[in-house]
Order: structure tokens, then sequence, then C-alpha cells
């Protein structure tokens, strides 16, 4: 029997799971709520885009700085993000997070301060993370 | 919409003053050690110093335990051990009275605070302070 390796993926084509071994037939009927392409992909650096796998793009967000006044007046931009990403900021010390929608540009403010992980996700596009110290 | 962290202004100064202590606390460590019995030892060594001084540092150190047996260890003279002991807490004073000092300020110019920018402002002025001592 041969090794077969198939990497299924949901509607939006994200891979939910490879399968590696000797029946795939079981496996597509086992998942049959997902579409299958053959070969090994992960999920961490690809997605399927018209049933072919393609590697997922890095984001543009960018910040505007990385240091910030714990004031609650001062502000981070982060700008470029896409459109409607989750966003979450939290506190490395205490683990305290804060997160919402966010489409392009928004700012971030704090009177904690601390080291703070600025975080966007938005598929297909890779997470975006950084670290941001209010003082 | 905007992401804020933001808490009640009694919230941060209390969380403010917790800080300002906690690093008096960390730079008082630079200076003086907390391990078990060091602090009555080292009390124990000043007054035994200061009175090695005050009778005119005498040759036979005998009479003076601390002084003696920290000379006998160190291959140092009574008089080196005496002169060192005491400028170590001269030291201590001079720099302990200077974190104290910048501590109370600290706390009052926090207590006294009306907005987030002066409970932050407080804390950066000790922070310099203590960071240069």
């Amino acid at each position: 029997m041969m090794q077969v390796e198939l990497t299924f993926y949901d509607p939006a084509g994200e891979i939910m799971c490879v399968y590696s071994g000797q029946n795939p037939e079981g496996q597509t009927e086992a998942l049959s709520e997902y579409a299958w392409v053959e070969g090994h992909y992960e999920c961490g650096t690809h997605y399927i885009l018209a049933g072919e796998p393609v590697e997922r793009p890095t984001q543009p967000t960018a910040l505007d700085k990385t240091d910030l006044v714990a004031d609650g007046v001062d502000v981070v931009v982060i700008a470029h993000a896409p459109s409607n990403a989750a966003f979450t900021a939290q506190n490395l010390e205490t683990g305290e997070r804060i997160g919402g929608l966010i489409s392009g540009t928004d700012t971030f403010s704090t009177v904690v301060p601390g080291m703070w992980l600025l975080r966007v996700e938005k598929f297909p596009y890779l997470p975006w993370e950084e670290t941001i110290n209010a003082v | 919409m905007p992401f804020e962290i933001t808490r009640p202004l009694e919230q941060l100064q209390n969380e403010a003053q917790a800080r300002i202590d906690a690093l008096a606390g960390q730079a008082r460590l630079k200076y003086i050690s907390t391990s078990p019995g060091q602090d009555a030892t080292y009390t124990a060594k000043l007054k035994d110093a200061e009175a090695y001084v005050a009778a005119g540092y005498p040759t036979d150190a005998s009479a003076y335990k601390w002084i003696m047996t920290e000379a006998t260890h160190t291959q140092m003279t009574p008089v080196q051990v005496a002169n060192r002991i005491i400028a170590a807490a001269n030291l201590w004073i001079t720099v302990g009275a200077e974190i104290e000092g910048a501590r109370q300020a600290a706390k009052v110019a926090i207590k006294v605070a009306t907005t987030v920018a002066d409970i932050r402002a407080a804390e950066q002025l000790f922070n310099t302070v203590v960071r240069d001592l």
C-alpha cells in the first residue's frame, strides 16, 4: 500500500488537518464536510485558494511606535489592519486583556504600565504581533 | 473604536504606590543584605566599630569581638575593619535616606494627583532618582 498525504480544508480555505496513511478513502469519508488536496500543508503557513495550496500572506498592519506613556492619553496608532480583523492587547505581566474588531486604523491606550502584546488576526493573513512598552 | 485600558484614579494611585514601595525595596537591596540575622549582625558590628574608634583604635582589639574576629579572618588590621564598617554604614545612611526621602515624596505626589499623567510623572521622577543612586 502506498503512503498518501491529504490536507483537509474548510470552505474558507483554512487547513483543518492533515492525513498521512494508507487509507485515504476512509479519511475522506470521515471528514466529508471538508474538501481536500493531495500533499501535506501546514495551517500556520498555507491555505487553500481555488483548490490550490498557497502561502498565507503577511499583514500590512503596522504601528507608529512601540513606546507609550501609560497615562490614558498617549496612544499607539495601529494602521493598515485588515477589515474586520480580531484585535487583542494583552498585558504580559498580569494577563489582562482587551479585544474587539479592527479595520484599517485604530488606537490603543492604557493607564496600566508594562509590556503589552498587540495581536491582529484575520484569515488568510498570518497573525501579526508587536510588543509595546507602556511606562 | 479606540481600545483603552482604563482604571479608576484611586486604583491607579494604589497600584503606583505599591510599585514605589517595591522599587524602593529593590534599590535598598543594592546596599544592604536581607538574609536572616544580617541586620542584627550589621548593628552589632557597627556598635563594636564605633566603640573601637571612640577608644582611640587600641592596639589590643581583643575586647572588640566583631572587629577582632573579622580582622583575623580577612587578614586586615582592626583599624581597617573598623573604618570599613563605619564607611559602609555612612554610605547606607546617605543612600537609605535618599531612597526614603524620594519614596515619601513620590507617595505624597501620587496621593494628591488628580490625573494619570501626574501619577506617571511622580513615578518616573522616583525611578530616575533611585536609578541614579
